[in-house]
């Protein structure tokens, strides 16, 4: 509880800091202060400093520098909890909120009312819709349960990951590794070789199974609300079947092998758990209620409101509605025993609101250079990666060490400053799909596929190693599991990928 | 297990060739107690000692002494293939390091009931410290800050008898969580 109220004083602070800068560069502004000669004092070029709604254009202006707290932030993800995990634990909404302010105070200071506009564009456009999104997965996928005794046998456990491949994409895939993790564990629980068995639910359940609608994953659900179609996903099912199938089948042979040296003990059904089946199954009809939802603000065309000077489309209020009507119902009609035998906390998603709030705030100026491409702070990194495949590996590459999310978001910006620099979303987004629709299938399918390359790649997977280590199961530790498990088994995998589709 | 002394055998001759004569060896006298040091994981010299010693051709055992004996008579009179005792010097004790951490209470139980109950005779566990935490605040799961709310941790060294540090040495290799380091043999002066 105090970890709690110590986070929520940590968001509030960012919020709070930032709307307090509001009234204060306000009137710095109306007191002459020229926010085109400070950028031009700080990038020393003036020409390209007008954007499109009259303001600066912050990605022409921006200086590299400005993304450091981005780095930062992403970079205390990735290392804090490996190297000291208590002190990540207990402190990580004070340095979400801090890198969130070291970028805040400087940018309002400098930027004024635009910089204020961005701010509340980036959190009203996505970082709200985004945690209302996984907080009602979270919420329904959490009351549903697999109950009784399942026998861990090769067939049994391949089944288990192609029915977790399959449902990733359609409730999330922190919803299916919550689902089926226990029920996977319980199966093998008397059998001596299980950690194969994780790793590969952490490929396929936790991440390459996610990336066929924009539920599925962050990264493609950041990537619908910036404008790409909820069905355009469904075209990833080519690169999606050919990894999950080469997994799927290498998978039930390793197991097979390693069914072969357990004793008989290993081989013996724990029948103590009862017979299979499913508890609050009802809440299928809330996960629909959160398709219907997310499709209907994708095809729907209801007029805008303004909110703290944003737009924002009607349709996007109405699907985030939706989705908090569906989370509560979920609450409210779920036997308390159901998410109790779950596990089930609001801590995960406590977790993500907290670190997001921070990398929406400090993602801002990478967002706005990339979109500025070739006039930006980082045109070398926009001539460097050029080409389909490069997009494929390069994002993978950052998604494998940093959270997959703003990695998406990131080179999905460079893919727009690149292609049709200028042009808004989501318009740039209709015509990368029209006209350069590899990229943008490089893009998604490398963040969304190589986010299980390490435990930190994709959110779900620290905590299904986690739950498979409470529940016996030695799991390798950061560089065993990327060096033994990942870099054998994906990265061939993914090669063939790059070969035959970009 | 009894206090008979034990021999730390190295064999010249071919790897196979000298694992079928001790392996036949061993049936015909009835001797249980033979134990190869790379099965075991005993530590011989070294990772260079032992490539050299690989390299020269040397095969390691740890054997009864009177096995020992029995077999260093034998190869005298082998003809067929190209075997024979190269050393065998008397082991006064074994050590064995371990440590081990886990995330269940459950798994604490049943860690600490292998490593300190009903250890084979002679066999003492010395140095031996655990550290349990207990953090309420971490119940459940976590995504992006990933602790456990029980952990133990530990380590400790068994000491004794090598034929009950060898059995300890398995008993701790089938054991999740635990790391049991190499043994190391301590030879009588």
């Amino acid at each position: 509880m105090a970890l709690r109220q110590r986070g929520i004083i940590g968001v509030f602070l960012v919020v709070m800091t930032g709307l307090s800068m509001v009234s204060a560069v306000g009137a710095q502004q109306e007191h002459g202060s020229d926010p085109g000669v400070v950028a031009e004092a700080v990038t020393g070029h003036a020409h390209e400093v007008v954007g499109g709604h009259g303001g600066l254009d912050l990605g022409a202006v921006l200086p590299l520098w400005s993304i450091i707290p981005f780095v930062g932030i992403l970079l205390s993800i990735a290392v804090f909890p490996l190297v000291a995990p208590h002190f990540w634990h207990k402190h990580f909404p004070k340095i979400s909120a801090l890198w969130a302010v070291v970028f805040a105070v400087p940018f309002l200071w400098t930027y004024g009312h635009q910089a204020m506009h961005e701010i509340m564009h980036i959190y009203v456009i996505d970082y709200i819709p985004f945690i209302i999104l996984l907080w009602a997965l979270f919420t329904v996928a959490g009351g549903i349960r697999i109950k009784g005794s399942l026998a861990g046998t090769p067939m049994v456990n391949t089944l288990l990951l192609l029915i977790g491949t399959v449902i990733a994409s359609w409730v999330g895939t922190t919803g299916a590794a919550m689902l089926l993790i226990r029920p996977i564990l319980r199966a093998n629980a008397r059998r001596a070789h299980k950690v194969h068995t994780v790793v590969f639910f952490i490929f396929l359940v936790a991440n390459i199974g996610g990336s066929l609608t924009p539920l599925g994953d962050p990264p493609l659900f950041l990537g619908f609300l910036h404008g790409v179609p909820f069905f355009w996903t469904l075209s990833l099912i080519g690169p999606m079947s050919l990894v999950s199938g080469i997994l799927l089948v290498t998978y039930f042979f390793l197991d097979i092998m390693y069914w072969r040296r357990e004793t008989e003990a290993g081989r013996q059904i724990d029948q103590s758990e009862g017979r299979l089946g499913i508890e609050g199954l009802h809440n299928l009809l809330f996960l629909g209620g959160i398709l219907g939802g997310v499709i209907l603000s994708g095809t729907w065309q209801a007029g805008e409101v303004t909110i703290f000077g944003v737009h924002q489309h009607i349709q996007n209020l109405v699907r985030d509605g939706l989705l908090i009507i569906m989370g509560l119902l979920s609450m409210w009609t779920t036997k308390k025993q159901i998410r109790e035998a779950n596990g089930f906390s609001w801590f995960p998603i406590l977790e993500v609101a907290y670190l997001f709030a921070g990398i929406f705030m400090t993602i801002i100026p990478a967002l706005a250079i990339l979109k500025a491409g070739e006039h930006g702070a980082l045109a070398g990194l926009v001539r460097a990666v050029t080409e389909p495949w490069h997009f494929f590996w390069v994002a993978g590459a950052l998604s494998s060490f940093l959270d997959n999310a703003p990695t998406y978001l990131t080179f999905l910006t460079t893919a727009e400053g690149m292609l049709f620099p200028g042009i808004p979303e989501p318009e740039v987004i209709h015509r990368i799909i029209a006209e350069h629709e590899i990229f943008l299938t490089a893009i998604s399918t490398g963040a969304v596929f190589m986010g299980a390359m390490t435990y930190i790649g994709n959110a779900p997977n620290f905590m299904v190693k986690s739950i498979a280590e409470e529940s016996g199961v030695e799991m390798p530790s950061f560089f065993g599991y990327l060096f033994r498990w990942s870099m054998l088994f994906l990265i061939p995998v993914f090669v063939l990928v790059s070969f035959l589709f970009y | 297990m009894n206090n008979e002394t034990f021999v730390h055998l190295e064999m010249h001759g071919s790897a196979d060739e000298v694992k079928a004569f001790i392996e036949g060896f061993r049936l015909a006298s009835g001797e249980q107690r033979v134990y190869s040091t790379v099965r075991e994981n005993i530590k011989i010299d070294g990772f260079f000692g032992s490539l050299i010693s690989k390299a020269h051709g040397s095969t390691h055992f740890v054997v009864p002494s009177d096995f020992s004996g029995q077999l260093g008579e034998a190869v005298e009179a082998v003809t067929l293939i190209d075997v024979r005792v190269e050393s065998s010097r008397p082991i006064d004790h074994g050590e064995l390091n371990f440590e081990f951490k886990c995330f269940s209470h459950s798994d604490g139980v049943a860690i600490r009931e292998v490593v300190e109950t009903e250890l084979p005779e002679g066999v003492v566990l010395e140095g031996y410290e655990t550290d349990e935490t207990i953090d309420s605040d971490a119940e459940g799961a976590e995504m992006y800050s990933p602790v456990h709310e029980y952990v133990l941790i530990g380590r400790g060294q068994f000491h004794g008898p090598i034929e009950g540090i060898i059995a300890m040495g398995r008993r701790l290799d089938d054991q999740d969580f635990i790391h049991p380091g190499r043994i190391h043999l301590v030879y009588s002066h």
